[in-house]
């Protein structure tokens, strides 16, 4: 007997109650139902029953006492547990119970997470004063995880220590400043100080005055416990402007009405505490992950490329193909192995040629090139992503290109998103996802697959059940079945996934019969995807047609294309051009429907660099190569293309920027959408996510926010930062504002916030009609028009793009089924983007080897403060 | 490896501090649990900030041996991420300590299924166990010991005794064994019947491993007998103890109690009647010790007699 098999098996009959259950009192069916090596285990810890469960009832009690542990981490959340009225015995009994008897044993700060999230679940708790105090505790946690990841070079207690010996100044000069990743803010709404002074005495009978608060949580050093201090509005401001680093002089400017002295005040104050720190002490991970080829790196190390030698030589992997077209003052390159791509600026071009082919001495391209630009970085900037290599000789051997590849496949494992496939109904299946998940430090992309959704019932329950105690955490799940037919608990618990489901085998372009457990699915809200392998008749619009409309009536997400070139030409006499014109049909489909992809081939997150591709299946013939890298090529333009260099938030960072939580109109007034614990809401336009974000405590965990973004890599953007920040109830979909896949009234409310793009190419009154459509009855809806930076100076003028979509507006919302409520006129002054990283503000997306955005704003055609104004229109669903 | 011989000393175990007059005993050796002060292994720090200051009284007054039950030390993750790895090896070394010894248990990142997973007594755990057990010892840099565990039933798929298992392990890693006397006691309650024999295991393991000796109590409930620490030691584990010690020289011998209110003769004690059998246990044992190894072979006495 395989020891790793029973000790699979024996945490297997510990967290599952049927199956212990079975174990104890054999004679069920469920153990036939297993194969023979696993029986075999299953029989023998049968046949000591008393034994058995002896151990069964020590790991339960084991639990609950290590649950009663990790509250110990978090005072405040353990004083309000064992204040109550509760037991906190079977509080802590019932979440062992709710979490399927997870054991976290030595990751007691996950256990925590789980438990505090679990009681800010009670309605016991659901006070808001005590919501504040668990969410403070949920932002410690955080912390502490994020810092087990990676603790900062310089904790705070040194960091105070090394301000004082500089003389406790700021340097005026040059020296910019940035927040100590040991600290962190939370926001609370009520005053929590005499909580936090006393957090094993208070008495939680004791009225918490009704207040915002800003809290700082910082750890001094590694060893110490965590401290607490209030900040001030003014304190707050500013130590969230610098979690990128700032020159000290830029601080009043991001501030109107601050003074330098005051600000000077302010972050003394932060520096003294060590909170805020020079930049150059502290080592942040980049957005864009450094060079890893020096291979002892460890995470959050910033490593500067080392400067290849002039006589070593260098060459472009042969699997590189560079790109003829040029976009945007750039030149892509292709590499086939890895089918990912990067950008390389346009001047540079004339020694991609060089590069390619043989290898080339480091000397000779400096003398031939280096006038072209930053040749260096470029080198260091192509090796890293794997696409160049380096090697003493002027010659490749396949064995050393063999080696140098297995090198750079090993690199990149640890800077992509790990994809992980599984299938259900093999009887391994379910140790191997837990086993996965529950070790994987970072979110998986996950696909599951299984004949039918009904079998595997308890198993979707149980996974749900822990993503929502924060126990395992998917960047994505998606499940592919042949059968949706299941019931509501299912469907539940899919929703509660944040799951889409892929039906197989659907008749393209559409089937000729009703497809069972379709309708309740889509009903339920689910995406729900169709796979379908359509043939050449995909190049005609009719068939198009035919398959949009299917898809549009049944209300479903989008369409997974199966194309394989063998199966479309099998003669493969197919040519560049006729594979051009089927990716254009496709494309073609895509802007008419929203959410379609080529299921066999990378997705736009393995394309531009972010998770991990799949394993190929269509046997690597020529013909299939030529056509996979024709998809890569032709996707990859597409890709670029998309970016634009307006100025509008393309980080999640620069994002909270251009509405200030404190001014954000609907999540400070959710009852203006009429919001309630358990809305569900639909973010029309979504992008990165951040109204989803702010709209997410509204509704609360039994509540929904679907998002819906048409560009897949923003939608893969805001669910990344969605995850990072444990967000359970935001499901971002790629889709289309005009074709909202939900059905008829499944929504409580739906929003929208665009900067005008919408109206201007004339589908605002398509959208209005869909919100209108998805919300209820007594439902509302609400259209948020930004008008982004105008400069003060400027406001008498008139607002041409404001007064233009003002009258767009309210022509779309003049329908017999809405009836505007309300329409408010607001926003902030800011500063101007003078100091900020141009690269957070532009819309890039393909990874480039040299980042012209990578400059911090210096100057501005309208200095002085700027007004952002927005118009919202909030209409009742009749 | 050298192995000082340190004496008798006790279990540092969380349950008696702040009520057990640790400081007034003369203890040869202080046996520190490190699962049990150190910080969670997925934040940081090493040790906990509640248990900074004890540890470091402590570590100026006795001599620190360590001991663990969760390291993960034998489970199938990787050894490097487990809690022995990342936390025990660390405090090891921050508390200079002269062995450290681990249960042979499974257990990988969880906690509460230890103590209901002993190792799979199978000749391929053995080449698996010994190869993880080995590659740990160099990364503390001192002796590792394995203590042999109580247990209700064994793994499914053991096909040799214990200790031939345990014997195996040690002959391929070159670790050592940390003997608990009462664990063979309630093996012997529970599974006599199948075959468990504690003569047999002692006459197999090799003695001359043994680095350190476990002593408890425990109790019978609803048919089964407990190892739960929380009576005096056993009567029949004191003339094992004597037999032990006649036959090897272990480091010390430690005294495990998990509780501030001992069971005794059907009652349980309060915290003053708890610390005078836990005072006269440590009594006996120092008279065991003594009577074996001499008056002056403790750490305490040495310098007495000199």
């Amino acid at each position: 007997m395989d020891a790793r098999l029973v000790w699979d098996t024996w945490r297997q009959i510990l967290t599952d109650d049927q199956l212990a259950e079975d174990v104890l009192h054999p004679g069920g069916e469920k153990l036939n139902d297993l194969d023979g090596a696993r029986f075999a285990i299953l029989a023998d810890y049968a046949s000591t029953p008393q034994a058995t469960a002896t151990n069964i009832g020590m790991y339960r009690r084991g639990l609950v006492r290590n649950a009663l542990a990790a509250l110990s981490l978090v005072p405040l959340s353990r004083r309000l547990l064992y204040q109550s009225s509760l037991d906190p015995d079977a509080v802590a009994a019932d979440f062992t119970r709710a979490t399927s008897y997870a054991d976290h044993g030595p990751n007691l700060w996950r256990c925590a997470a789980g438990l505090v999230a679990y009681l800010a679940a009670r309605p016991e708790f659901a006070a808001h004063s005590w919501q504040d105090v668990l969410a403070l505790d949920a932002a410690t946690i955080a912390l502490a995880r994020q810092l087990g990841a990676c603790a900062p070079d310089l904790w705070p207690e040194n960091a105070a220590t090394r301000f004082a010996a500089r003389g406790a100044r700021l340097d005026q000069g040059s020296a910019r400043f940035v927040t100590n990743r040991a600290a962190t803010v939370a926001s609370t709404h009520h005053d929590l100080t005499p909580w936090l002074e006393n957090p094993d005495g208070f008495n939680t009978s004791q009225e918490l005055e009704p207040a915002a608060r800003h809290w700082l949580i910082y750890l001094p050093t590694a060893g110490a416990a965590y401290d607490y201090a209030e900040f001030s509005e003014r304190a707050f401001n500013i130590f969230t402007h610098l979690s990128v680093p700032r020159n000290v002089a830029d601080i009043p400017r991001a501030f109107p009405g601050l003074s330098q002295t005051a600000a000077l005040k302010v972050m003394t104050g932060l520096a003294e505490l060590g909170v805020v720190v020079r930049a150059e002490d502290s080592v942040r991970p980049e957005v864009t992950p450094a060079p890893t080829h020096q291979g002892t790196q460890t995470i959050g190390q910033r490593v500067k490329p080392a400067k290849t030698p002039d006589d070593a030589f260098v060459m472009l992997d042969p699997a590189v193909d560079i790109l003829d077209a040029e976009i945007g003052q750039h030149r892509l390159l292709c590499h086939s192995l890895l089918e990912i791509g990067v950008a390389v600026p346009s001047a540079l071009s004339p020694c991609l040629s060089a590069l390619n082919g043989r290898p080339i001495a480091v000397g000779a391209l400096r003398a031939a090139f280096g006038h072209l630009g930053p040749l260096d970085k470029m080198l260091a900037s192509l090796r890293h992503h794997g696409f160049l290599h380096v090697t003493l000789e002027g010659k490749l051997s396949a064995e050393e290109l063999a080696r140098l590849r297995r090198d750079v496949a090993q690199d990149r494992m640890s800077n992509v998103r790990r994809a992980l496939a599984i299938d259900l109904d093999s009887p391994a299946s379910w140790d191997q996802l837990h086993a996965n998940l529950e070790t994987s430090g970072a979110a998986l992309e996950v696909l599951l697959h299984c004949k039918r959704l009904a079998c595997h019932k308890q198993a979707l329950a149980v996974l749900a059940r822990l993503r929502q105690a924060g126990t395992v955490r998917m960047h994505r799940t998606v499940i592919q079945t042949d059968d949706l037919t299941c019931d509501a608990h299912t469907r539940q618990s899919l929703l509660c996934l944040g799951a889409s489901v892929v039906l197989r085998d659907v008749a393209w372009p559409a089937p000729d019969h009703a497809i069972p457990g379709l309708a309740d699915m889509v009903r339920s809200r689910v995406a729900v995807h169709a796979l379908m392998r359509p043939d050449l008749s995909i190049l005609s619009q009719a068939a198009r047609d035919r398959a949009l409309a299917w898809v549009t009536s049944g209300f479903i997400s989008g369409l997974w294309l199966r194309l394989e070139a063998v199966a479309l030409w099998p003669v493969q006499d197919a040519s560049q051009d006729d594979f051009a014109a089927l990716f254009g049909a496709v494309r073609a489909l895509e802007s008419a429907m929203g959410d379609v992809r080529i299921e066999n081939m990378p997705s736009d997150e393995v394309l531009l660099g972010n998770t991990q591709p799949a394993a190929r299946t269509d046997g690597g013939s020529a013909f299939a190569d030529r056509f996979r890298r024709a998809y890569l090529h032709q996707r990859l333009c597409f890709l670029k293309s998309c970016e634009g260099d307006n100025i509008w938030s393309q980080t999640p960072e620069a994002e909270e920027k251009v509405v200030r939580a404190a001014e954000d109109l609907l999540p400070n007034n959710p009852d203006l959408l009429r919001l309630r614990p358990g809305s569900v809401v639909v973010d029309v336009c979504g992008g990165l996510g951040r109204v989803a974000r702010r709209l997410a405590p509204a509704v609360g965990q039994d509540g929904l926010i679907i998002s819906i973004e048409m560009l897949r890599c923003l939608s893969d953007r805001a669910r990344q930062t969605a995850c990072e920040q444990h967000f359970l109830n935001l499901d971002f979909r790629p889709g289309l504002a005009q074709r909202l896949p939900l059905p008829d009234g499944t929504a409580d409310a739906a929003v929208n916030e665009w900067t005008g793009a919408i109206w201007e190419l004339g589908l605002g009154p398509a959208m209005v009609g869909e919100m209108a459509r998805v919300v209820r009855p007594g439902g509302r809806i609400a259209v948020t028009h930004r008008l982004v930076r105008m400069p003060l100076t400027r406001l008498g003028q008139p607002w041409v793009q404001y007064d233009q979509i003002y009258t767009w507006m309210r022509a779309a919302f003049a329908r017999s089924d809405l009836k505007i409520v309300a329409e408010r006129v607001w926003g902030q002054t800011i500063a101007s983007l003078l100091g900020e990283n141009a690269t957070a503000w532009r819309k890039q997306y393909v990874p480039r080897i040299a980042n012209p955005l990578d400059v911090t704003y210096e100057s501005e055609d309208s200095p002085g403060p700027h007004a952002d104004i927005y118009l919202t229109i909030i209409a009742d669903r009749q | 490896m050298n192995i000082p011989q340190l004496g008798v000393g006790l279990q540092f175990n969380p349950e008696l501090i702040g009520w057990f007059p640790f400081f007034e005993q003369p203890l040869d050796a202080l046996e520190v649990l490190f699962d049990s002060f150190m910080t969670p292994l997925d934040g940081p720090g090493l040790i906990s900030p509640r248990w900074v200051e004890v540890m470091h009284q402590i570590a100026a007054r006795f001599p620190i041996v360590g001991h663990s039950n969760y390291g993960g030390d034998f489970g199938f993750n990787e050894l490097t991420g487990t809690s022995a790895a990342r936390r025990h090896v660390p405090l090891a070394k921050r508390f200079n300590v002269p062995w450290v010894s681990n249960h042979c248990f499974y257990s990988d990142a969880s906690w509460c299924n230890v103590w209901s997973s002993p190792l799979q007594f199978s000749r391929a755990e053995a080449v698996r166990v010994a190869a993880r057990a080995r590659a740990l010892q160099e990364m503390y840099g001192v002796p590792l010991g394995h203590e042999n565990a109580a247990y209700y039933r064994t793994c499914p798929g053991s096909e040799m005794p214990e200790e031939e298992f345990l014997a195996r392990v040690l002959d391929l890693s070159d670790t050592y064994l940390h003997l608990d006397i009462h664990n063979l006691f309630a093996n012997e309650l529970n599974h006599g019947a199948s075959g468990y024999s504690v003569r047999r295991f002692l006459a197999t393991i090799p003695l001359d491993r043994i680095i350190c000796i476990h002593m408890a109590g425990g109790r019978w409930i609803d048919g089964q007998y407990h190892d739960l620490h929380d009576t005096q030691v056993a009567e029949a584990v004191w003339d094992l103890l004597d037999y032990v010690l006649s036959r090897t020289r272990p480091g010390a011998v430690i005294l495990e109690y998990e509780t501030p209110a001992l069971r005794h003769n059907e009652r349980t004690l309060d915290t003053q009647g708890t610390i005078e059998l836990i005072l006269a246990d440590l009594e006996r044992a120092r008279a065991s010790w003594d009577r074996t190894y001499g008056a002056a072979s403790r750490r305490t006495t040495l310098r007495e007699v000199a």
